[in-house]
């Protein structure tokens, strides 16, 4: 026997609330598919992104983070994201190229971007890996493994270029990091580079190659987007992995200078969409008008004509009622004139 | 005298004849007219062959005109739950259980940020063929208005809690806005042309058949997207329907949830929306 629904009723807005600005982050293994929600990873992301963003921009910006790989394709193309990172370990599987192209699309158009590892592997984002987050890289390094209390790896990545990301920070990272991706193009013939946009690589990675460094925290503008890429941080909240080792997931980002290049990332990228919230808030809210507005009056014409089927009734009601009274004081008038008086 | 009593008599007969035909008349008035739900059919085995052919159907009339006539139909795979990092396995409100599964409260903070919140379908029913309740999230309405057609079912749009008498949730369940979808034995999601055998939707005295993989055209993948089947301008008295076949195949063992749910004018109407658990076993 069941208990009777206990909320019947559905709590939501008496009314649509505006549009509101968001930064989304979402951290997936895509040795599954579909891609597997890294929970911790984005949490770590989440608070430092949060951070960067009310110390840069105040409160107006809120940080979301999304459990669902498909879901933050889709939500970055909306027009009310401002940007968000993006983190996929290990990309094994290929992009569509529906997805590949409304993320650039959307790019250009403006968004600010933080990628983590495998967003950057050609294999896996294919058209992004040149478009959006530029290392085009085609191979995977994995770090020197140490095997002590922790099971860890770790690359060593030298400072090459300076702007706000990197402005003040150590020239020598060693951070745990258990692969970077990168291009086999060598770097004494010109290494890969993007044909269109502005790239400024900030470290290169001095473990991942022999006699050779990599580019691995690269900024890049394209059309009114911007990007920051870091080729390594790969990680994983794998099913055992968590278990085995409880600070697995961030080992990275409990360094403190990856969580300042991090938080200072966020915060480049989002630079030159604060600057213009307000017009981009318009934006969006009309969008989402012109997209829910049918949805919204086909409702409204489905209350009203309940609306009018109820006023139709009251008022057969009010004359059946009339005429019943009428009909009633007529026959009793009819019926029992004169009875008593005999 | 005999003939003042007579008259009496007739008088209250006529009056008892006045009040009752009113009654009547007024109760016929205030009948809850909409939809008149003609068959509402779903399974309790998918893809099992000793159970003969599964058929997922609907069929309604409208007793009012009604501009639009909508059928969304739904197909969640169940979740198992101690992948899900539920926040509480007991909910005394719907908010409760949004909050349980982080996925579920993310969607919803997301249309929240864009105004649309207040579209996401969030219904507590009766299992159709089972003693639970269902308590669905359903984000596929404002999903099909957001996005183009290009985007059908590759993005999870629909969130399902099963509860028990105590308020237990004893099963979750993701899915998409589709007809129908499983995951075959390796864990492959397949999607409608791969395991279903035919569709056929009526409208009126008219029936279109859409055909499965191996069979003729038009095939299942031309039906509309995002799972939802509309009628216009649809006619009082007129049958409208939607009936699913699925093919025999081998599925993973496990729990489908099929959902049916009937707009009218973008009104739901719970009476003509079924919610079916069905079993996904090897042939």
């Amino acid at each position: 026997m069941l208990v009777q629904p206990l909320y019947a009723a559905v709590p939501a807005p008496a009314a649509p609330s505006s549009v509101d600005p968001i930064f989304l982050v979402g951290c997936f293994d895509a040795q599954r598919y579909p891609p597997m929600f890294c929970p911790n990873y984005t949490r770590a992301l989440a608070d430092i992104s949060s951070e960067a963003i009310h110390t840069s921009f105040g409160e107006d910006i809120e940080v979301l983070e999304i459990g669902d790989w498909f879901f933050l394709l889709d939500a970055l193309t909306q027009p009310n994201v401002l940007g968000g990172v993006i983190s996929v370990r290990q990309g094994l599987y290929n992009l569509s190229a529906l997805r590949q192209r409304e993320l650039a699309g959307s790019f250009e158009d403006g968004l600010g971007l933080v990628g983590i590892h495998a967003v950057a592997y050609w294999p896996f984002s294919l058209g992004l890996a040149e478009r959006v987050f530029p290392l085009n890289a085609t191979k995977t390094s994995s770090g020197k493994v140490h095997r002590n209390d922790v099971i860890t790896s770790r690359h060593t990545h030298v400072k090459v270029g300076e702007n706000e990301i990197n402005e003040g920070l150590p020239d020598e990272l060693d951070v745990a990091d258990a692969e970077v991706v990168y291009s086999p193009v060598p770097k004494d013939e010109g290494g890969w580079m993007p044909g269109e946009g502005s790239i400024t690589v900030l470290y290169e990675c001095t473990t991942a190659i022999r006699d050779g460094t990599v580019p691995s925290i690269v900024a890049y503008e394209r059309g009114s987007g911007r990007s920051v890429t870091f080729a390594g941080l790969g990680h994983t909240d794998a099913p055992g992995r968590y278990e085995k080792d409880l600070f697995w997931y961030n080992h990275s980002l409990a360094d403190p200078v990856v969580r300042e290049l991090l938080g200072n990332s966020v915060t480049y990228a989002l630079k030159p969409l604060a600057d213009s919230l307000e017009q981009r808030i318009e934006t969006s809210e009309e969008y989402v008008k012109e997209r829910i507005g049918e949805l919204e009056a086909q409702i409204e014409r489905g209350e009203a004509a309940i609306e009018d089927r109820e006023r139709t009734a009251i008022m057969t009601t009010v004359v059946i009622v009339a005429l019943s009274a009428l009909a009633v004081l007529g026959i009793g008038y009819l019926g029992f004139r004169g009875t008593d008086t005999g | 005298m005999a003939g003042s009593n007579l008259r009496g008599y007739v008088a209250i007969f006529l009056i008892v004849g006045v009040l009752s035909t009113s009654l009547v008349a007024i109760t016929w008035i205030w009948r809850e007219r909409g939809l008149r739900t003609l068959s509402l059919s779903g399974p309790d085995y998918l893809f099992k062959a000793a159970q003969g052919t599964a058929t997922i159907s609907i069929t309604v009339t409208p007793e009012t005109e009604l501009d639009a006539l909508e059928f969304r139909f739904r197909c969640l795979v169940e979740r198992d739950m101690s992948e899900l990092s539920l926040r509480t396995l007991r909910a005394s409100s719907t908010e409760d259980l949004a909050d349980a599964w982080p996925t579920v409260r993310d969607r919803l903070r997301y249309f929240e940020t864009i105004g649309a919140r207040e579209h996401v379908a969030i219904h507590d029913v009766s299992a159709t063929n089972l003693e639970a309740r269902v308590v669905l999230f359903d984000f596929g309405k404002i999903y099909s208005c957001l996005f183009d057609d290009e985007h059908d079912n590759e993005s999870l749009t629909t969130y399902a809690f099963l509860l028990n008498s105590t308020n237990h949730i004893v099963g979750c369940f993701e899915g998409y806005s589709d007809y129908l979808v499983a995951r075959e034995l390796k864990g492959e999601l397949l999607r409608r042309d791969e395991v279903l055998k035919l569709v056929g939707v009526q409208s009126g005295d008219i029936v279109n058949e859409f055909y499965g993989r191996e069979g003729a055209e038009p095939s299942t993948q031309s039906l509309p997207s995002w799972g939802h089947i509309s009628f216009e301008k649809v006619r009082v008295d007129e049958p409208y329907g939607v009936t699913l076949i699925a093919k025999e195949a081998n599925m993973a063992p496990g729990r489908l949830l099929l959902c049916v749910e009937t707009f009218g004018d973008g009104i739901w109407y719970p009476d003509s929306s079924g919610y079916w658990i069905a079993r996904t076993e090897l042939v």
